[in-house]
C-alpha cells in the first residue's frame, strides 16, 4: 500500500470522512470569519470617525 | 473585596474597558487558536477510533465544546441582564449586544455538527426530541435578543427589554442540560460530569478538554472584540473616541 493510499484511507475514515471533515471545515471557516468580523468592523468604524474628525477640523 | 468592587466599578466605564481590553483580545485569539489547532489535530489524527461509532465520534471534538459554550454564553447574557436590571450598568448591556450573535453562531455550529453526527450514527440528521428541540429554542432565544434590540428605538428601553428576555430565557439552560435524563431521547447522556468519573477513555478525553478550553478562550476573545466594537459604536461622538481615532 502506497503512502497516498494510506492517506486516502485515513481521510475517508471508513466512510465517515465526509461527515467529520464537513464539521471541521464548517467550524474552521465559521471561527475565522467570527474572529475577523469585530476586528475589521472596528477598523472601518475608526476610519469613519477619523474622516469625520478631519472634516470637522477642515483638513 | 475592595479591589474587586473597585475593578467592577472601573470596568463599568466604557472608556476604561476599551483601553484595558486591547491586549487581551490578541492574547485570547492566539491562545484559543493554538488550543483548537492542537486539540483538533489530536482528535482527528492521534485519538483512536471509537469501538461503536468508528471515526464519526471525532465530530464530538467540535460538537460538544460549541454546544456547551453556546449554553454558557446564554447563561452569561442572563447574568448580564440581571446586572443591568439591578445596577443599570452600561457594560452589561454592551455584553448582551456583543454576545448574542456569537451565541447564535455557536448554537448553529452545535446544531449543524449534531446533524452531521446524527446521519451516520442515528441514521437521521434530526429528531424532534427534547435535547435537539431545546437547543433549537436556544437559537431562537439568541435571535430574540438580537431582534428585540433592533425593534425598540429607545436604547434604554431596548436594554431593559433585552435584559428581561435574557433572564426569562435562562430557564431553557437546565432544560437542555437535563433533557437527556428527564426525557426519552436518542441523544446520549453526558460523558463528563462534576459528580462522577468521566465515562470516556482518557486518550479521547484530552483532545476534548483541549478543544473545549481552546474554544472558550477564543470565543472570550471574540466577545471582547465585539464589545470593543459596540463601545466604539455607542461612544463614537465622544471626545476620547475621536482622540484615539485621530492618534492612529
Amino acid at each position: 500500500m502506497t503512502l497516498i493510499d494510506e492517506f486516502y484511507n485515513w481521510a475517508m475514515m471508513d466512510g465517515h470522512g465526509v461527515y467529520v471533515w464537513s464539521v471541521y471545515v464548517i467550524s474552521a471557516v465559521t471561527l475565522v470569519v467570527l474572529g475577523a468580523w469585530p476586528i475589521r468592523a472596528e477598523g472601518r468604524l475608526r476610519a469613519r470617525v477619523t474622516n469625520r474628525v478631519d472634516e470637522d477640523s477642515g483638513a | 473585596m475592595g479591589l474587586i468592587k473597585d475593578a467592577f466599578h472601573r470596568m463599568g466605564s466604557p472608556r476604561f474597558f476599551y483601553h484595558g481590553s486591547s491586549l487581551w483580545v490578541r492574547g485570547l485569539y492566539v491562545g484559543g487558536g493554538l488550543g483548537l489547532l492542537v486539540g483538533s489535530f489530536w482528535g482527528l489524527v492521534l485519538a483512536p477510533p471509537d469501538k461503536y461509532q468508528g471515526h464519526s465520534f471525532r465530530i464530538m471534538y467540535m460538537h460538544v465544546p460549541s454546544a456547551h459554550l453556546a449554553e454558557m454564553v446564554y447563561f452569561a447574557c442572563a447574568v448580564a441582564g440581571f446586572v443591568y436590571l439591578v445596577w443599570r450598568m452600561k457594560m452589561a448591556d454592551v455584553f448582551i449586544t456583543a454576545a448574542a450573535p456569537v451565541g447564535a453562531i455557536l448554537t448553529m455550529l452545535a446544531l449543524a455538527s449534531g446533524i452531521l453526527w446524527g446521519m451516520p450514527t442515528w441514521g437521521t440528521g434530526w429528531v424532534w426530541d427534547m435535547r435537539t428541540t431545546s437547543v433549537l429554542v436556544l437559537l431562537f432565544l439568541f435571535f430574540g435578543l438580537m431582534a428585540l434590540r433592533q425593534a425598540i428605538p429607545r436604547p434604554d428601553r431596548a436594554a431593559y427589554s433585552v435584559s428581561i428576555l435574557a433572564l426569562v430565557g435562562v430557564i431553557n439552560i437546565p432544560i437542555i442540560k437535563y433533557s437527556v435524563d428527564w426525557f426519552a431521547t436518542l441523544h446520549q447522556p453526558a460523558s463528563i460530569t462534576l459528580a462522577s468519573e468521566p465515562t470516556i477513555e482518557t486518550s479521547m478525553l484530552w483532545p476534548l478538554l483541549l478543544n473545549a478550553i481552546g474554544l472558550y478562550v477564543f470565543i472570550a476573545g471574540v466577545i471582547l472584540a465585539a464589545m470593543r466594537l459596540e463601545v466604539l459604536k455607542r461612544e463614537h461622538a465622544t471626545e476620547w473616541v475621536r482622540a484615539i481615532s485621530k492618534s492612529r
